[in-house]
């Protein structure tokens, strides 16, 4: 993991108690790994972070599994996980026994949330009992996609569709 | 007597709960700890529903020792009573965490309970090579320990799915 210190902000960081210290996560467009940042909390923290990651005007910055794009910090908050990307949303597409169900969600949805959408009533309707077997896979892969993962991840800036399978392998332990 | 100094897994486990994924999950309201005094951590986790309008909280106790070389045993506990409650029935849980709550043995015990039965788990990873089978739900040393808190808040959001489902039949 990558932790990026912008001198400026250091400065100003290292005076302060730790308390007022606000820590970042932030995962880009097609990136798995995420950036790290401390900045020191009280004033504009998200145009503190954009600054740091020398963010283009366009890009957007979300709280990861929320909808919506932040234009300010939560307040209160001192540790945050971020999403950048270009799309206020992205379709993912999943496959599941020749049938293809599309659904538009914020870049910083997890594939866990991708895939409760999918078993659920908005999806595939799965029996509960091969809900519990479910997993999303990317076409072509060996092992399904991590459930923390955020589907940005997967989709660098120009792509805005996901096409991912459900696959009911039995990955169990039977 | 001065207490011992913490070891190299209570200090690797102390740096992980510092860090930004777990200490967000905390002020998420994704997780709380309700007791560290390790290897015993011992924590409250709520899921939601997809359409975030329905929660629900389990508990578990988790234990740390070697960690991160060791995947953590975890089981479902209830702190207010201080046991692990009765395994869910299909009345009560998704079939998914029915699996993952059940009554069984690990490897070379025909007494002891083996934990949470799921790939990441101390005892079940073994269980059959199982950890093998399921790399992406595996324990690695390089992982971060909130990767285990993210399965558990997973079991928590299949539980909030599957009362949302029934509520809704």
């Amino acid at each position: 993991m990558e932790t990026l210190t912008p001198a400026a902000e250091t400065a100003q960081a290292g005076d302060r108690p730790s308390e007022d210290i606000v820590r970042i996560e932030v995962v880009h467009a097609g990136r798995v790994d995420a950036v790290t940042l401390e900045l020191p909390g009280g004033g504009d923290v998200l145009a503190a972070a954009r600054r740091a990651l020398a963010l283009e005007a366009e890009l957007l910055l979300f709280e990861r599994d929320q909808d919506e794009p932040l234009s300010c910090a939560p307040p209160g908050r001192k540790h945050l996980r971020l999403v950048s990307h270009e799309a206020r949303a992205v379709k993912v597409e999943v496959r599941y026994d020749h049938e293809t169900r599309a659904h538009e969600f914020a870049p910083s949805k997890t594939v866990f949330r991708v895939l409760q959408w999918a078993v659920g009533k908005h999806g595939f309707r799965l029996d509960p009992t091969l809900a519990a077997r479910a997993n999303l896979i990317l076409p072509d892969a060996e092992n399904p996609l991590l459930r923390e993962a955020v589907i940005g991840s997967f989709m660098p800036h120009g792509k805005h569709v996901l096409v991912v399978d459900l696959t009911l392998r039995d990955f169990t332990n039977g | 007597m001065a207490e011992a100094a913490p070891g190299p897994d209570a200090r690797t486990l102390a740096a992980q709960m510092d860090g930004i994924a777990f200490r967000a999950g905390v002020e998420e309201g994704r997780w709380s700890v309700l007791l560290l005094d390790f290897p015993v951590l011992v924590v409250r986790v709520v899921g939601c529903d997809f359409s975030h309008t329905l929660t629900a909280a389990l508990e578990f106790r988790l234990f740390c020792d070697g960690f991160p070389a060791r995947p953590p045993f975890v089981e479902r506990w209830d702190a207010a009573a201080g046991r692990r409650p009765p395994s869910p029935t299909g009345a009560m849980a998704p079939p998914g965490l029915v699996d993952a709550f059940k009554e069984w043995h690990r490897d070379g015990s025909t007494a002891e309970y083996g934990g949470v039965y799921r790939a990441w788990q101390r005892h079940a990873a073994v269980h059959n090579g199982w950890a093998a089978k399921r790399p992406d739900e595996a324990w690695r040393r390089d992982r971060d320990f909130s990767f285990i808190m993210e399965r558990l808040y997973d079991l928590a959001s299949d539980q909030a799915d599957w009362l949302a489902a029934r509520a809704a039949a």
